[in-house]
């Protein structure tokens, strides 16, 4: 790699690392495996860059990667979960709302990924679509599936449905 | 507050609580790509030397089967001996010879055949002229006779040639024959005897247990003789027979034994026309009857 190509990829890593590693510290609720999981997919940008560089979204190809590295923990955090009944769920002083993200816990990984994507990076439909790799209306039934529970669970009302 | 709202309020609130150091981890990336990528070289180049030592290890079975070679398998006693080994040889149980046997053999074989290819007397192994059998204290008249009759045998004491009867034969001369009034006919030769006084002798192998003799003059007439045998070989005469002018057949000797012959000057047993005078004594011996 060459050097302007290596200084590329450091302005985008200090630019998009921070946010990748906190959307999956949202679906994980772990941080060690939010580390984990951004920096496999960061090593995986980096063996990639000289083409991946070319993208009109760099940012969207490395956080597919983030997310399918993220779903397919969480899946394994719950397949064990239902060993150990243990759901590590955020619960420091900086959580403003334990309830919510419990919540959000008992969600199925990949509609975690989705009300994440939808709600905290405020992307529209088909990007979360686009970084999940499924089709716009697989991410609508994700959102309203997400937000069904969650109301239930938090004994929200449900107004209107996601667009 | 609607659950649109309380979603994005949590997530970022939670998020902002978790406290990132971008630099810190572009480094531990970028040594941990590092690390991979070595890791791929070192993995790369252990797979391509484990492939190099298993084609060099397998290589040839590996040839052998494509080309079709059979494998040499274990030995198993269940599955039958079909003959064609190449070592059947050692799997034979020889039969075991007495080493002078096979010692008189190959020395036979060899003068028979320096008989066959220079014409000559044969000599014995040394070069020296082939004794006479005897007592050794008296001239026994000359080696053996020069009338072979069988084809010479092949080089070599092969287990072909021993299993074959082993037969000889040998001729002597006489020039004269033995006054059987003298105080010896019918018992020892005088030590001053030979073929000159009427008394030829042969020497028997270990191995040769019977013999024929065949007597005649020079008109070919029959002549009679005693056969006396020695055989203890020392000198004296254990047992005699009377012939007239051959055997009937093979008769049996002791094995080594010396046979010593006098030929009656008076033919009589053997009629008129004999005249033991100088003639042709022809002993044959051989190990078996066959």
């Amino acid at each position: 790699m060459g050097s302007g190509a290596a200084e590329g990829y450091e302005w985008f890593f200090r630019s998009e690392y921070p946010q990748v590693v906190r959307t999956a510290y949202l679906v994980l609720q772990d941080k060690e495996g939010a580390r984990d999981v951004a920096q496999e997919a960061f090593i995986q940008l980096l063996r990639h860059w000289a083409k991946v560089s070319r993208y009109d979204k760099p940012e969207a190809w490395v956080r597919r990667v983030a997310i399918r590295l993220a779903v397919k923990t969480a899946r394994k955090q719950r397949f064990q979960s239902t060993f150990s009944d243990d759901i590590d769920v955020p619960t420091t002083s900086a959580t403003r709302d334990p309830d919510l993200m419990k919540a959000v816990a008992t969600l199925p990984s990949a509609q975690r990924a989705a009300v994440v994507l939808f709600y905290f990076e405020d992307r529209p439909v088909s990007e979360v679509a686009e970084i999940m790799d499924c089709s716009e209306s697989t991410a609508k039934v994700h959102l309203h599936r997400a937000r069904k529970k969650l109301a239930t669970a938090l004994g929200e009302e449900v107004t209107v449905d996601v667009s | 507050m609607s659950l649109d709202a309380r979603l994005r309020q949590g997530f970022i609130a939670t998020a902002d609580a978790f406290d990132i150091n971008a630099e810190l981890e572009l480094i531990n990336v970028q040594a941990a790509a590092r690390l991979r990528e070595r890791r791929h070289v070192f993995i790369a180049a252990f797979a391509g030397a484990a492939a190099a030592a298993l084609m060099l290890l397998a290589g040839p079975r590996v040839a052998d089967i494509i080309l079709g070679i059979e494998i040499q398998k274990p030995f198993d006693p269940a599955v039958p001996d079909n003959g064609n080994d190449e070592d059947v040889e050692e799997d034979v149980v020889k039969p075991e010879f007495d080493p002078e046997d096979v010692r008189r053999a190959n020395e036979l074989a060899e003068r028979r055949q320096q008989q066959v290819e220079t014409g000559r007397r044969p000599v014995a192994i040394g070069g020296a002229p082939a004794p006479a059998s005897g007592s050794g204290s008296r001239p026994a008249g000359g080696g053996e006779g020069t009338g072979a009759q069988q084809p010479a045998p092949g080089p070599g004491p092969t287990r072909h040639h021993i299993d074959q009867p082993r037969d000889r034969s040998a001729s002597q001369e006489y020039r004269a024959g033995i006054d059987t009034t003298s105080q010896y006919a019918g018992y020892d030769c005088p030590s001053d005897s030979g073929p000159d006084a009427g008394c030829v002798e042969f020497q028997a192998r270990s191995y040769e247990r019977y013999l024929s003799l065949n007597i005649s003059d020079a008109s070919g007439n029959a002549v009679a003789a005693v056969v006396g045998i020695d055989a203890n070989r020392n000198g004296k005469i254990e047992d005699n027979f009377e012939i007239c002018g051959s055997t009937d057949g093979f008769v049996e000797i002791p094995a080594g034994a010396r046979i010593e012959i006098q030929l009656f000057a008076d033919n009589d047993s053997c009629g008129p026309e004999g005249a033991p005078t100088r003639g042709t004594v022809t002993a044959t011996f051989s190990d078996r009857l066959e």
